[in-house]
């Protein structure tokens, strides 16, 4: 993803990274060749659901990009903001930062395949109930996040208020985890993430099929993070630099 | 006589084969229980919306490591 001009970009020694990207970055690009792969297997080779015909397909990238954004992203973000507050480590406000938007990405991921899923089975596209309206909710709080991060100047402000704003958007997967138990919804429960996790719902065809989607999102959303993230250390070493001008 | 009336995708799962009487099949009067609806459309859109979700994240990534090149690439000769 970076141009091969990178490793010679700045003079002082004291300021390279040894970790400096300086070519393509083969982690996303495998991680892009394991999704399509996942993607494939559940187009091509995959049963569709008996009832739900080929709209149920939709599951292997609604589900994972949930689980992916919700469970590995936000609650990581939220329990790595609540460190900065203690550490006041830039760092940690870095990866925070990376964290929030990829899960921003996967967040509109499940929330634009959700209403193609939701047409043909449940009739209609969006329902005002408690799982998406929640669900949407986060979104709108990660992307105040964003603004709120660019709207800033001072860093350590936008630090500490930023890691006010991921800690309650770390409070609300929680919530949007049990609406389907706490509320009457058109959600349906989850058929995966159940308290009784040794008696599966899928068939083992479909179980594996979706433990390979799941795998290749989660490689994904590492790999995004990992890109973002390496992205902000090479611009706050560069912003470190032109201020000392 | 029986037939077996499954589309591509059923054929991969040979338990959930819609088996019905080849008479019925030709007479129509007595259709099967139940069929599986074929609502390939939405499959498609979802799988084209979350690419150009993601696709559009990457180009995005892309975009934004190019601009700190060339700004990294600005800053590196007046240091010098």
């Amino acid at each position: 993803m970076t141009s091969s001009s990178a490793s010679t970009t700045v003079s002082d020694s004291r300021t390279e990274s040894p970790s400096a990207p300086s070519g393509m970055d083969w982690f996303l690009i495998a991680a892009i060749a394991g999704v399509i792969g996942a993607c494939v297997n559940v187009l091509l080779f995959t049963p569709s659901e008996l009832r739900q015909g080929l709209a149920q397909k939709i599951f292997y990238v609604h589900v994972p990009a949930a689980i992916t954004g919700l469970y590995f992203s936000v609650i990581p973000m939220a329990i790595v903001s609540g460190l900065y507050l203690w550490l006041k480590d830039e760092r940690l406000d870095r990866i925070a930062e990376s964290l929030a938007e990829v899960a921003l990405v996967f967040v509109a991921v499940v929330l634009c395949t959700g209403p193609f899923w939701g047409k043909p089975i449940w009739g209609t596209y969006w329902q005002w109930e408690a799982r998406l309206t929640s669900t949407l909710f986060l979104s709108f709080v990660l992307i105040g996040y964003m603004v709120m991060r660019g709207a800033i100047e001072q860093p350590e402000t936008r630090a500490r208020l930023s890691a006010i704003i991921g800690i309650m958007a770390g409070c609300l997967v929680p919530f949007i985890h049990l609406t389907v138990y706490m509320f009457t919804t058109l959600h349906p429960m989850p058929v995966v993430l159940t308290p009784n996790f040794t008696k599966q719902n899928l068939s083992p065809e479909m179980l594996r099929s979706f433990l390979y989607s799941l795998s290749a999102f989660l490689l994904l959303f590492v790999a995004m993070a990992r890109n973002r993230y390496r992205w902000a250390t090479e611009r706050d070493r560069l912003q470190v630099l032109e201020d000392q001008r | 006589m029986r037939i077996e009336l499954v589309t591509f995708h059923e054929r991969q799962d040979s338990a959930k084969a819609q088996v019905v009487d080849s008479t019925s099949a030709t007479t129509g009067q007595a259709e099967p229980e139940f069929r599986t609806p074929q609502n390939a459309g939405y499959m498609h859109i979802a799988y084209i919306v979350a690419a150009v979700i993601y696709g559009s994240y990457l180009l995005i990534l892309r975009r934004r490591w190019s601009s700190l090149r060339q700004r990294q690439n600005s800053a590196a000769p007046s240091r010098r």
